[in-house]
C-alpha cells in the first residue's frame, strides 16, 4: 500500500501553505538519523521559545516536488509527560507554540527491537486524533535478534499506514515518503481511538471525555496506572497478532557491554576515556588556539598600522577584532569536546557513564551526565557549560551550569601561578612536598569543594518544587555514524559563535570604550575581556594602561584596597 | 517486609498459583541481580513519576529481569520489553513485583 504514485492534481485539494510534519518517537529510536536522512542534513537548530530545548526544523522534499515542514521533536514515551522535553512535545502538538499551528501530519518513528513500549506513544496519539504515518525503525536489528513483524497486519490493527524503515541505510524512506506526501492530501484519522478500553470499564466516560494530550497532573494516581494497564494489553493483543518474537528477545548484555559497566573494571575504564577527552581539550587543543589567537593578533596590528590613526581604527584594531578574536579562540576547544561528547552519546557508553557515577554524583545532589561538563570545565568553562545540553533534567541542567565556573579552567593557571609565586614562601614540607605546590593543588580543591556545596544548596532549595528523577533507558552499544556526529559539532560550533559572539563582541566594544575615553592622548590597549587565555594574559597584564581613561582611574581609585597585590 | 526463602526460585512459572497461597510482594529495589519478577502495582509515586514509568512499559504484568546494579545498589538496570532502563534504586522502590 505503499508504493502508490501521488498524482499531481491530489495536491491541488490543498493549495495553502506548507504542511507541518512532526516527527514524535522515543529516545533512541533513530528519530534524529531518520531527520537528518529525510532532510538531507539541510536544516535550522534554534530553541522553543522560552525554554533551552533544542528546536530542528528542515525541508522535507516528497515525491513530487513538493515539501513539507519537518520538525524533530525531542524523544518521548509519552505526550502527556512531565518534563521540560516532553512538555514542549505537548505544546507543539496542541499548536500552543508560537507561530507554529498544529501539526497537520504526525511522523512516529517506532524501534521495532521493543515494539510494544513504542506503541504505548502510538496509542496516545490515536486516541487524540491526530493524522499519522508510522515509520517502522530498525527493521535489520529486529530481524538479527529473531523479531519478525508483520507491518500490514500491523497497520490494519492500528488503522494507519505503517512503513518498515531502516534509517540508517535509507531504505524504505521512499516509500515513507510516498505515505506521507500521501496522507498529507487525505489525512485519514485512524478509527482504532480508545479501542484499549472496555465499554463497560467504569472510568470510560471520565477517559473519554480527557482533553487529549492531557498533562499527569490532571489525573490522579490510580486513573493513570489503569489507562496504562488497559493500554497495555491493547498494545499486547496487536502484538500478538502482529509480531512474532522469540521467546527471549531481550537483548542479550553483551560480553564488551558488561566489561564496560562492570564493578571492577567500569571506573578504571571511565577514567581512561574521560582522561582522553581532558587531553584533548586541555592539550591538544592549545596548538590551534594558540594559532588562532596569533594571527588575531596581528591581523588587529596589521590593522592597526594600516589604516590612518583615529578612532575607527582604534575601535577595529582595538575592539572588535580582539573581541572576535576572544570568542573564536575557544572554537578548537568546543569542536573537541563535541567531537568527543557526539561519539560517547551516539555509541551508547555516555548512558554507560551515567550509571556508574549516578550513585556518586547523586550525593551531591547531581547526575551522572553532569560529570563531563564538570570536567571540561577544568579546562575551560565556556565548553563545560555548553555541554550542559546532554543532562536531560532541567534542574539539573541548571545546578551544573551554575557550578560548572566554580572549576578552576585553564585561564586561571598563570593567575594562580603569578600569585603564589608572590604570597606562598617556595619552602618544601617534609623534604619534598612542594608549599607552592599544595597551594595549587588547595585552589583546585577548593573548586571542587565549593562546587559540591553550591549544588548540594541548590538541590535542597530548588529540587523540591520541581519533579526530578533519574529514569533512563539504556540504548544498545553500537557504531555512531560518522555523519550525526560531525553535523553535531559543526551545529554546536555555530550556535556557540553566534550567541556568543554578540555578548563578547558588545562587552569588548564597551571595555574598548572605558580604555579610551575621555583620554585623546594615547590610546592604549586594555584586556578586552575577562574571558583571557592562558597565553596572552601575561602579555595582557604587562601592558600600559591608559591611565587618564575611565577603566584606568577607577583602577587607580581602587589599587590602595589591594595594597598587597600591587608588589606584583 | 518478611522476605522468605520460598519465594525465590521454587514457585516457577509451571504452576498456577492458587488463589488461597500467599504471594511474597516485595520491591523491585530489593531483587537481586539475575532474578526475573513480575510488575504487580506501583505504590505512593508521584504523579510525573508515574506516568514516566508507566508509559515506558513498567504496568502490571509486565515481566522484568534485573540484569546489573551500580555501585552500593544504585542504579538498577532492568529489562523489559526488547530493551533496558536504569533507575536509581529510590524510583525502584515504589514498584511492586512479585516473582516468575
Amino acid at each position: 500500500m505503499a508504493s502508490n504514485k501521488i498524482t499531481p492534481e491530489e495536491y491541488a485539494r490543498k493549495p495553502h501553505e506548507t504542511p507541518v510534519v512532526a516527527l514524535v518517537g522515543n529516545p533512541n529510536c533513530g528519530k534524529t538519523t531518520l531527520f537528518n536522512t529525510l532532510t538531507g542534513s539541510n536544516y535550522k537548530v534554534a530553541n522553543y521559545p522560552g525554554v533551552t530545548v533544542e528546536k530542528k526544523e528542515g525541508k522535507l522534499a516528497l515525491p513530487d516536488h513538493r515539501h513539507a515542514r519537518l520538525i524533530d521533536l525531542p524523544g518521548t514515551y509519552t505526550i502527556s509527560g512531565s518534563t521540560i522535553d516532553e512538555k514542549v512535545v505537548t505544546r507543539f502538538l496542541c499548536g500552543q507554540i508560537q507561530d507554529n499551528r498544529k501539526p497537520d501530519l504526525i511522523l512516529a518513528v517506532l524501534d521495532a527491537t521493543n515494539i510494544e513500549r513504542n506503541l504505548f506513544l502510538v496509542s496516545e496519539l490515536i486516541d487524540a486524533r491526530y493524522p499519522l504515518v508510522v515509520a517502522l525503525n530498525m527493521m535489520d536489528a529486529a530481524e538479527e535478534r529473531g523479531i519478525k513483524i508483520y507491518s500490514e497486519l500491523l497497520a490494519r490493527s492500528l488503522d494507519v499506514p505503517v512503513i518498515p524503515i531502516i534509517a540508517r541505510s535509507g531504505r524504505g524512506l521512499e516509500d515513507l515518503k510516498n505515505a506521507v506526501a500521501r496522507e498529507l492530501v487525505h489525512p485519514a484519522i485512524s478509527h482504532k481511538a480508545l479501542a484499549w478500553l472496555p465499554s463497560d470499564h467504569k472510568s470510560a466516560e471520565t477517559i473519554r471525555q480527557l482533553p487529549q494530550p492531557h498533562t499527569p497532573d490532571q489525573l490522579d494516581a490510580d486513573t493513570i496506572t489503569s489507562i496504562a494497564t488497559l493500554r497495555y494489553a491493547w498494545i499486547r493483543a496487536i502484538a500478538a497478532r502482529a509480531v512474532r518474537s522469540p521467546e527471549q528477545s531481550l537483548p542479550k548484555l553483551t560480553r564488551f557491554d558488561s566489561i564496560l559497566t562492570s564493578k571492577v573494571w567500569g571506573l578504571p575504564i571511565l577514567f581512561v576515556v574521560f582522561g582522553l577527552i581532558f587531553q584533548a581539550i586541555f592539550l591538544w587543543a592549545q596548538l590551534p588556539m594558540e594559532l588562532i589567537s596569533t594571527s588575531v593578533d596581528s591581523v588587529s596590528a596589521w590593522v592597526g598600522e594600516t589604516l590612518p590613526p583615529g578612532l575607527l581604527t582604534s575601535l577595529l584594531a582595538e575592539g572588535i577584532i580582539p573581541g572576535v578574536g576572544n570568542v573564536i579562540v575557544f572554537v578548537p576547544q568546543i569542536a573537541i569536546l563535541f567531537l568527543c561528547i557526539g561519539i560517547l552519546e551516539d555509541s551508547g557508553y555516555l548512558s554507560r557513564a551515567a550509571f556508574l557515577l549516578d550513585n556518586f554524583m547523586r550525593r551531591v545532589g547531581l547526575q551522572g551526565r553532569a560529570f563531563i561538563p564538570l570536567l571540561s570545565s577544568f579546562a575551560c568553562a565556556v565548553p563545560g557549560i555548553l555541554s550542559t545540553r546532554t543532562i536531560p533534567s532541567r534542574v539539573d541542567r541548571l545546578t551544573t551550569i551554575m557550578i560548572a565556573p566554580l572549576m578552576s579552567c585553564s585561564a586561571r593557571l598563570p593567575v594562580y601561578a603569578v600569585l603564589i609565586a608572590a604570597a606562598i614562601p617556595p619552602t618544601l614540607l617534609a623534604g619534598f612536598i612542594s608549599l607552592q605546590g599544595l597551594t595549587l593543588l588547595a585552589m583546585y580543591l577548593l573548586g571542587v569543594v565549593g562546587a559540591c556545596c553550591v549544588s548540594w544548596v541548590i538541590h535542597k532549595a530548588l529540587k523540591r518544587k520541581e519533579s526530578c528523577f533519574f529514569v533512563m533507558e539504556m540504548p544498545p552499544l553500537r557504531r555512531p555514524i560518522p555523519r550525526v556526529v560531525l553535523r553535531n559539532v559543526y551545529d554546536s560550533v555555530v550556535s556557540f559563535l553566534k550567541n556568543a559572539t554578540t555578548v563578547i563582541l558588545a562587552c569588548s566594544i564597551v571595555i574598548w570604550f572605558l580604555a579610551s575615553f575621555p583620554s585623546q592622548i594615547r590610546l592604549t590597549r586594555e584586556i578586552p575581556c575577562v574571558l583571557a587565555t592562558p597565553d596572552n594574559s601575561e602579555r595582557r597584564l604587562s601592558r600600559p594602561s591608559s591611565h587618564s581613561a575611565l577603566t584606568g582611574r577607577s583602577a587607580l581609585a581602587l589599587s590602595p584596597r589591594f595594597q598587597p597585590e600591587r608588589c606584583l | 517486609m518478611a522476605i522468605t526463602g520460598a519465594e525465590n526460585e521454587h514457585n516457577k512459572r509451571e504452576t498456577m498459583t492458587p488463589p488461597n497461597t500467599t504471594i511474597t510482594e516485595k520491591s523491585l529495589s530489593a531483587v537481586k541481580v539475575g532474578q526475573r519478577v513480575v510488575v504487580s502495582a506501583i505504590k505512593s509515586c508521584p504523579t510525573e513519576l508515574l506516568q514516566k514509568l508507566v508509559s515506558m512499559g513498567l504496568v502490571a504484568g509486565t515481566e522484568v529481569e534485573v540484569t546489573q546494579r551500580g555501585f552500593f545498589g544504585s542504579p538498577i538496570n532492568v529489562h523489559l520489553l526488547g530493551s533496558v532502563l536504569s533507575l536509581r534504586s529510590v524510583e525502584a522502590a515504589h514498584i511492586q513485583v512479585v516473582p516468575l
